[in-house]
């Protein structure tokens, strides 16, 4: 078995796979090159403004001193710091700055001590970079700020999203309660790129997924074989599983040449420093003890779930029609309604997790679904989900193995 | 000739022709009833007012209609004296023009200055642009078309403001739709072993390659022109095709807009500019197929260029968008900031707006990929390579 579904596997890297699979990974490496190099600019440990790819390390740099825990002393320290820096007086003449992609290194701890004070109204900009808050003046008010910023972001929220019951939003309170303080900051700009832009591109895998394996059952591939083989007896029991499991391996290869491709090209550019930071340098409103990387990893986790369900739809498209041409397009059309699903049932709300186009998201990270009142966390949502929908879609893939009969 | 036209004929069977433009009916009447919808007023009970008797309102009450200090007047007395709809366009323009005013809050004066304001307002629009640093000279120009609109005709012209806004993205869905059924031209089927055979024949070397190539373009212009033919009517059909000699200023998006032409002109200019956009998918198309030699490895490239596409058109960088993206499919159809980007082009010392210079250089770029493909034709005849690819 293990050698047929090698064989399998090998076949499914054709031509038509190989080639999509290049465009994917050059149209990732453009996107990331392209628009990392012209966007972004950083004022450097000299109070240089550095521009193009070279900021970011140059970021890295000037960041070093404010890499830390973010305990009442580096409180302080902060504040003298960032009173006394080229960035404070540069921001001040620069209004558009930091709205326009400029980066500073004392970007990632202000923007989460001002998190404390603008909560729900949070967002990235000049005005949003000050330390003159009163709740600064000791470890313990900061957090405690925080942490009442946090459960009202989640009830002001709510309002719109109508996510939770009152009952439910006081479980979280307690789990807000719960967060581990003081956290842990420094530079991140890389991994946050990552994060971007691996959202960002994340549907090339589908289109990728759609031409890879619309000729898996199909009876016009190159070989001319598979009407004869999925026909027998010992096609049908054991030939069509290994081209199943095959499916998914390919599935599984294709997610990780778009994940190694992403990991690669930001981990050059500006590196993938940051991964023990504390998660709620990023993700603000996440309840969850876990480092920034941790929080990566769940995502790619729900990236790789997401191509699951799509790769299977398309492995299910092409059995029905047993028509490479056909399958293709049906496919891509498929993956095309998917996408357009990504904000049907509006940016936030019960019914987001249906749409495989949002398996990837900052969702995963940031809610829960309530069984009573028992949180159940995002990614396990998700994980359920893709069994669900894979177990469906490989029985009714399986209903058609009976009836593959040769024309 | 005869094989040009065999050729259209085996890409674009009765059924394949039928199916497309079965399909470009369906979607150009949901396009249509989703217009209308727009335009049924509703209250808590329902629908209060009908998309019919609202259009039929504005048609009747804008008859002479200019946006002038008399018209402003006389709506502040009366809001209803246009009808619901006039009204509301008007409304819209003020608001846009007065930087948020409401008719209430303007004085005589300001009545008085309408076309005034708007060019100030354009002129601080171009000063403030320091992406695309205007000379004065370039400013001088753009002033001398906002100054010259002195009067705004508030006549109704519904249905070509609607084309207006929804004729960009049916246009790169047909041409994508176009590009894809060419695809078989020079993409061999595995499955079907007729090249050999066929380029075996007398005529089967250049004639055939010349005559495919000719097939593809007549192909897609005369399915594009069905297509594009179908969807006006039907989506022109219930406003009615009044209007069409009325100032594109008139629509709010387009209010400042420094093209002074109607909205004919405006439909003509976007028909042309898809047919551009066309011209291009086809010739990249036909290259990459001819290069691949394999109809789903060049289907595969194509839609994950156009994915690349759409995805840069998510974050609005001036540099790429100035030097890669103004000249591709995606931005090419999306029509309105040709009318009110005032993008401009500096070559061999003159300004040249973007309207004119994206169409220049996408036109080049096909030029430059149809010479690629015909060179690969030739180097495959001489090699004599005519083996069907494995699938």
């Amino acid at each position: 078995m293990k050698k047929q579904i090698w064989m399998e596997y090998r076949k499914l890297w054709n031509k038509i796979s190989c080639v999509a699979v290049i465009a994917m990974c050059v149209v990732v490496v453009l996107h990331l090159l392209i628009y990392l190099n012209l966007q972004y600019r950083a004022i450097d440990s000299q109070g240089e403004i550095v521009e193009g790819l070279a900021s970011y390390r140059a970021l890295r740099e000037a960041t070093k001193d404010l890499v830390g825990v973010m305990d009442g002393e580096y409180i302080q320290n902060l504040i003298t710091s960032y009173n006394n820096s080229f960035d404070k007086a540069y921001l001040a003449e620069h209004r558009g700055y930091l709205g326009t992609a400029g980066m500073t290194k004392y970007m990632v701890p202000n923007y989460f001590i001002n998190y404390a004070y603008f909560g729900l109204y949070m967002s990235n900009g000049n005005e949003k970079i000050g330390l003159d808050y009163d709740f600064l003046e000791s470890e313990e008010r900061f957090y405690a700020a925080y942490k009442e910023t946090v459960k009202e972001h989640l009830a002001d929220g709510n309002i719109y999203s109508n996510m939770y019951t009152d009952e439910q939003l006081l479980v979280l309170n307690k789990k807000i309660d719960n967060l581990k303080t003081p956290f842990s900051t420094g530079y991140y700009q890389g991994l946050a790129c990552l994060r971007a832009w691996y959202i960002m591109d994340y549907s090339l895998v589908f289109f990728v997924l759609a031409f890879g394996l619309a000729g898996l059952f199909s009876k016009d591939n190159a070989g001319g074989v598979t009407e004869l083989t999925l026909s027998s007896q010992y096609g049908r029991k054991k030939n069509m599983n290994a081209r199943w499991i095959a499916g998914n391996l390919f599935i599984t290869s294709v997610y990780l040449i778009y994940l190694g491709t992403q990991l690669v090209v930001n981990g050059l550019i500006g590196t993938l420093d940051g991964w023990n930071m504390s998660a709620q340098m990023m993700w603000f409103t996440c309840l969850y003890n876990m480092t920034f990387g941790t929080g990566l990893l769940i995502m790619f986790a729900g990236g790789l779930l997401g191509a699951l369900v799509v790769g299977n739809i398309v492995m299910m498209i092409s059995m029905k029609t047993k028509n490479m041409k056909l399958a293709a397009a049906l496919s891509i059309i498929a993956v095309y309604m998917i996408m357009k699903t990504e904000n049907m049932f509006g940016t936030i709300g019960k019914l987001i997790f249906i749409s495989p186009i949002n398996f990837e998201k900052d969702y995963l990270i940031e809610m829960y679904m309530f069984i009573g009142n028992t949180a159940v966390p995002w990614f396990i949502v998700i994980f359920a989900v893709t069994v669900l929908y894979v177990a469906i879609l490989y029985m009714v893939t399986r209903l058609s193995y009976k009836k593959y009969h040769i024309n | 000739m005869k094989i040009t036209i065999l050729e259209c004929k085996r890409i674009i069977s009765r059924i394949i022709f039928l199916g497309f433009m079965a399909f470009v009916l369906v979607v150009s009447v949901y396009d249509s009833q989703r217009n209308l919808d727009r335009y049924n007023v509703r209250d808590a009970q329902g629908i209060a007012v009908t998309w019919k008797d609202n259009l039929s309102e504005a048609r009747n009450a804008s008859g002479g209609l200019y946006l002038d200090k008399e018209c402003m007047v006389s709506l502040r007395e009366d809001e209803n004296l246009y009808g619901y709809l006039n009204g509301d366009n008007i409304m819209e323009l003020i608001f846009c023009n007065y930087e948020g005013k409401t008719l209430e809050e303007l004085s005589d004066d300001e009545m008085n200055q309408f076309f005034q304001i708007r060019a100030e307002t354009i002129y601080e629009n171009l000063v403030m642009d320091t992406k695309k640093s205007y000379t004065d000279e370039e400013i001088a120009d753009f002033m001398e078309k906002a100054v010259s609109l002195t009067a705004l005709s508030m006549e109704y012209a519904e249905g070509w403001k609607v084309l207006a806004e929804k004729m960009g993205s049916f246009v790169f869905m047909i041409v994508i739709i176009i590009s894809v059924l060419i695809l078989p031209l020079f993409g061999r089927d595995p499955a079907v072993q007729m090249e050999e055979l066929v380029r075996s024949g007398r005529y089967g070397k250049r004639q055939l390659d010349m005559a495919r190539i000719m097939a593809a373009y007549l192909t897609a212009t005369v399915l594009y022109i069905c297509s594009t033919a179908i969807y006006f009517v039907i989506v022109m059909l219930p406003f009615g095709f009044d209007g069409a000699g009325q100032p594109i200023q008139s629509n709010v998006r387009t209010f400042f807009s420094l093209y002074n032409i109607t909205y004919l002109q405006q439909f003509l200019w976007n028909l042309f500019r898809g047919y551009v956009v066309l011209i291009f998918m086809v010739s990249l198309a036909l290259f990459v197929t001819i290069l691949l030699k394999n109809i789903l490895a060049g289907a595969s490239v194509i839609a994950i260029f156009l994915v690349m596409l759409v995805v840069f058109n998510q974050i609005y960088l001036y540099p790429v968008n100035h030097r890669f993206t103004n000249f591709m499919p995606v931005r090419m159809t999306d029509f309105w900031h040709f009318y009110t980007g005032n993008e401009l082009y500096r070559i061999c010392g003159s300004s040249i707006s973007c309207m004119s210079w994206s169409i220049v250089v996408s036109l080049t770029l096909s030029v430059i990929l149809l010479a690629g493909s015909l060179l690969a034709l030739y180097a495959d005849r001489k090699k004599g390579c005519v083996k069907g690819e494995a699938g």
